[in-house]
């Protein structure tokens, strides 16, 4: 089973909110969690900002295994930008997802050395 | 009624100090008169920074009275052009020139301000700049409206003015709000999470700008890291102003500083280069994004 996602149809050029994001994520989670392979089509799609791909692409972390993604959802048509933005908002996302302990730490380690200096 | 002289405000350290003292001296006052007689030259921050102070008194009850006969002709010019008049009530409706527009937004309406940016800053015609640049540069930007948005709590919104430098090759974005701040943002977050949160102001934008930091629980906190790869790989410059905080992000470090003056809301002061030289694909990801 397959889905190809057009996200211009949806999102129009930019791909910037939070809101915009959620749209595509409401789409697409259900059916990566049924085990359908999906491709998000950037194509035509110019702006892109860091709380788009969070809503959109990672938050399906929260309940969605990093390898079923790797193997089941595919990006294409992402300009290098796009691609830029979106490769950070991953490892980000694999840290705060996979990591329990990894914000906590960042934040008490932080902190501390805020102190400290 | 107090008068306040206005004088040319450019966009160096001093001249913010200048901006925060006479946000100092009359927000909290309900009649106040601005006096250009001093002034032949405002820039995109003194613009923005202005046009966001009048708004704000004028919310709160307040009247502001600008001396208009007291603006030298290019300066009039400039302020009618783009817009400042206009939005400040005065009868001096904006055109289409070469001047960036002044800028409100109340609401985070995302697609408006990209075509802001990108038609009536960068996009228009005026610059020669690659689109790969131009996406990256809107890109970047639109980071800041959406901080602000999201973490200022700005009870007017965001207030913005470009400015573009063609024989410099440069652009300029100020964009400004009277929210909280930053510093009072991570506070308000460290003593949510019960972590120490006495912490000096330029300690708190330089938390902000740390990987792996973010004030709000879901997952995000990449916008001013984004912002600061792209300022040190275009070699540009970006300075934030926020409570008695200054961190100043430029192409070769980045510091934090206690300034002598306060502004409680946050400011953002863009310079980007505009040469194709200065475009960062190389240090933009080479492999293709997957999980």
């Amino acid at each position: 089973m397959y889905m190809m996602l057009k996200v211009i149809s949806v999102v129009g050029e930019t791909c910037i909110t939070v809101e915009d994001g959620e749209r595509i994520y409401k789409i697409i989670h259900p059916e990566l969690s049924f085990g359908k392979d999906v491709t998000l089509d950037f194509t035509g799609v110019s702006i892109f900002a860091s709380p788009f791909f969070n809503a959109a692409i990672g938050q399906l972390l929260q309940d969605v295994p990093v390898e079923h993604l790797k193997s089941h959802l595919h990006f294409i048509g992402l300009s290098p930008h796009g691609n830029h933005i979106l490769t950070r908002v991953i490892d980000n996302a694999k840290r705060y997802y996979t990591s329990p302990h990894f914000r906590d730490s960042v934040e008490k380690v932080l902190a501390q050395q805020a102190q400290d200096l | 009624m107090v008068t306040i002289f206005i004088p040319r405000i450019n966009d160096d350290p001093r001249d913010f100090n200048i901006l925060f003292n006479i946000w100092n001296e009359c927000h909290d006052r309900q009649h106040i008169e601005l006096d250009f007689s001093r002034c032949d030259f405002l820039k995109q921050n003194a613009v923005a920074f202005l046009g966001g102070m009048i708004t704000h008194i004028k919310s709160n009850g307040g009247t502001v009275s600008l001396k208009t006969d007291t603006l030298i002709p290019a300066l009039q010019a400039n302020l009618e052009q783009n817009g400042f008049l206009f939005a400040m009530g005065e009868d001096a409706s904006p055109w289409d020139g070469n001047s960036v527009p002044y800028r409100e937004d109340r609401e985070p309406d995302m697609r408006k301000i990209s075509r802001y940016l990108q038609e009536k800053w960068i996009g228009k015609g005026w610059l020669n700049i690659h689109p790969n640049l131009i996406e990256a540069i809107v890109s970047n930007v639109l980071e800041i409206y959406s901080n602000a948005f999201t973490h200022g709590f700005s009870p007017n919104g965001v207030y913005s003015c470009g400015q573009k430098f063609p024989t410099l090759e440069v652009v300029k974005i100020t964009a400004i709000d009277f929210g909280i701040g930053i510093p009072q943002s991570v506070r308000t977050y460290l003593h949510a999470i019960g972590r120490p949160d006495a912490i000096p102001d330029d300690k708190t934008l330089q938390m902000a700008f740390l990987e792996g930091f973010s004030t709000r629980p879901e997952l995000g906190g990449m916008g001013l890291k984004l912002l600061k790869e792209f300022i040190h790989a275009n070699k540009g410059q970006l300075d934030i102003y926020s409570h008695s905080g200054h961190a100043i992000i430029d192409g070769n470090s980045e510091r934090y500083e206690i300034i002598d003056a306060f502004f409680r809301g946050t400011v953002v002061n863009i310079t980007i280069n505009i040469d194709q030289k200065f475009y960062y694909l190389s240090t933009e990801s080479s492999r293709q994004a997957s999980f």
